[in-house]
């Protein structure tokens, strides 16, 4: 009998360790900015703000029809893949004439190139250029960093965009 | 038998000289001043005039946030599906709010965004959620009676309700919007048919987004810019519009309306207007947004009638707009 309550005894206590610890949430999308033409139909915003909804960990979706603008905020539990943007956009009818995203990752390299690492193991190569150029030169590999970046297709496979890149705008190293 | 004089008809003939002219200027001056409503075009009999506006965006009691939805009960009241503030509001014909219904208490009957009303011949409200694939169904207080639907092509599912009407028989028709079709209920949301599918040949719908039935069925068959009027059992009778800017013709019409005497409202969303057509399909007349700040954007997107009365849900300026036919020369 006293086993049994120390093992339930035991149990408990380690599912309280596991339900106060904060989920680990070092690098993600934090929010998109799409630029999308011809948001002037309600009928067909509400559908993009609807498939939108929909991505993973998305918390909120705003359209700011006026400005052919849907932004989207993540709450950072997931991140969502690049090209799902431009396949809801598609799939919703319309194109998405931008991308703009505000992401949380590592600074990495894959293959030369340098990127940002997502915590799921995503890597987001971005351009060497302009602000990017600084971020690769400037800041050590396995820096935590926050950046606001353009993104757009890399590479076209028979039509479909199958890889992204990111054009860095601006950054801010996160202390550890 | 009085004889005038030379003198007095010289006077007289002096006199016509000098107030014909001015006859003329008056008859001029007549012609190019405003009607009743200038932002009006009168391009035939009955006309559209303007009665009256209301709301602004916000989401206190009485404001709007894209209102969508517009109908009309049978005590006059205007029911509004109030979409993103996620309510329905009610207001007196002239634009008083009396009240406005967010039933977030009950999980089952969330609106997240209500985008069409319609009001029974007894007072009961269905409401089309374009997000939740649902209609909902309340007493004429805002007591939650039940919903029906859920996502999906099957029969009775929807994807994105968009219209939705009652006829006198208390029969839903409601237009499923990525479904390109309409499906036909009971009052408690029993599924009786289904008609149209994707295309554009007659009878096949693109994106439908309003219905109306009076005697008939008619669609507002947005994409293929037509308005199509059905049987009630979904046999096609006829298309009217095609896309165009011109009296008769539509970008992307969203809603639709039957007035007592059979005339047909449109809203024009593409082109900003409403335009009215008779019971056989000849143009009537026309009315385009007055002050509108959002011309980028499709608005109005519903009509309602009842009588001579007619509300115009403007979702891009946030207002109900209030019109009423009639005669030119009235």
């Amino acid at each position: 009998m006293k086993k049994r309550l120390t093992t339930l005894a035991s149990i408990a206590a380690l599912a309280a360790i596991f339900a106060l610890a904060p989920a680990p949430l070092p690098a993600q999308i934090l929010e998109a900015e799409l630029t999308v033409k011809g948001l002037a139909c309600p009928f067909c915003a509400y559908g993009l703000e609807r498939k939108l909804k929909k991505l993973p960990a998305a918390a909120s979706v705003a359209i700011t029809f006026k400005q052919n603008l849907a932004r989207v905020h993540f709450d950072g539990r997931e991140s969502p893949d690049i090209g799902d943007f431009f396949r809801l956009v598609h799939d919703a009818g319309f194109k998405l004439e931008e991308l703009r995203l505000l992401v949380r990752g590592r600074r990495a390299e894959a293959g030369g190139e340098p990127c940002l690492e997502l915590p799921d193991g995503k890597m987001l190569p971005f351009t060497s250029d302009g602000v990017g150029a600084a971020l690769a030169r400037e800041v050590p590999v396995g820096t935590l960093v926050e950046a606001r970046a353009g993104a757009r297709a890399a590479e076209e496979d028979a039509g479909r965009s199958r890889s992204y890149i990111l054009s860095i705008e601006s950054y801010q190293v996160i202390p550890r | 038998m009085r004889v005038r004089s030379r003198q007095e008809r010289r006077t007289r003939t002096r006199a016509a000289q000098r107030v014909w002219p001015l006859c003329l200027l008056g008859l001029l001056l007549a012609a190019c001043a405003p009607g009743p409503d200038a932002a009006s075009r009168h391009t035939g009999a009955p006309a559209y005039r303007l009665v009256g506006m209301w709301g602004r965006q916000g989401a206190a009691p009485g404001e709007l946030n894209g209102p969508m939805g517009v109908a009309i009960a049978p005590s006059g009241e205007v029911y509004v599906a109030d979409a993103e503030n996620q309510r329905i509001q009610t207001f007196s014909p002239e634009g008083r709010f009396l009240s406005q219904w967010k039933p977030s208490a009950d999980p089952a009957a969330h609106l997240e965004k209500p985008v069409d009303v319609a009001v029974s011949p007894a007072g009961e409200v269905y409401v089309a959620d374009y997000d939740t694939d649902r209609i909902y169904r309340f007493a004429p207080d805002g007591r939650f009676l039940g919903a029906w639907g859920g996502n999906g092509e099957g029969p009775g599912e929807f994807r994105s309700p968009s219209g939705v009407d009652v006829d006198d028989e208390v029969r839903i028709y409601v237009a499923d919007f990525y479904n390109h079709r309409i499906q036909v209920f009971d009052a408690e949301g029993k599924f009786i048919r289904q008609f149209g599918g994707e295309g554009h040949g007659p009878g096949r719908l693109y994106y439908p987004t309003g219905v109306a039935v009076s005697g008939a069925c008619y669609v507002a068959d947005a994409y293929n810019h037509r308005v199509q009027k059905f049987t009630l059992e979904g046999g096609f009778i006829s298309s009217l519009g095609g896309e165009g800017s011109e009296p008769g013709r539509f970008k992307v019409p969203s809603g639709v309306a039957v007035d007592s005497e059979g005339n047909l409202h449109v809203a024009d969303s593409g082109n900003h207007r409403v335009q009215m057509f008779s019971a056989d399909g000849r143009f009537l007349a026309s009315w385009e947004l007055a002050d509108n700040a959002s011309p980028e954007l499709h608005s109005p997107v519903r009509v309602a009638v009842r009588g001579r009365e007619i509300y115009l849900s403007d979702w891009a300026n946030h207002r109900i707009i209030h019109l009423r036919a009639a005669p030119a020369d009235d």
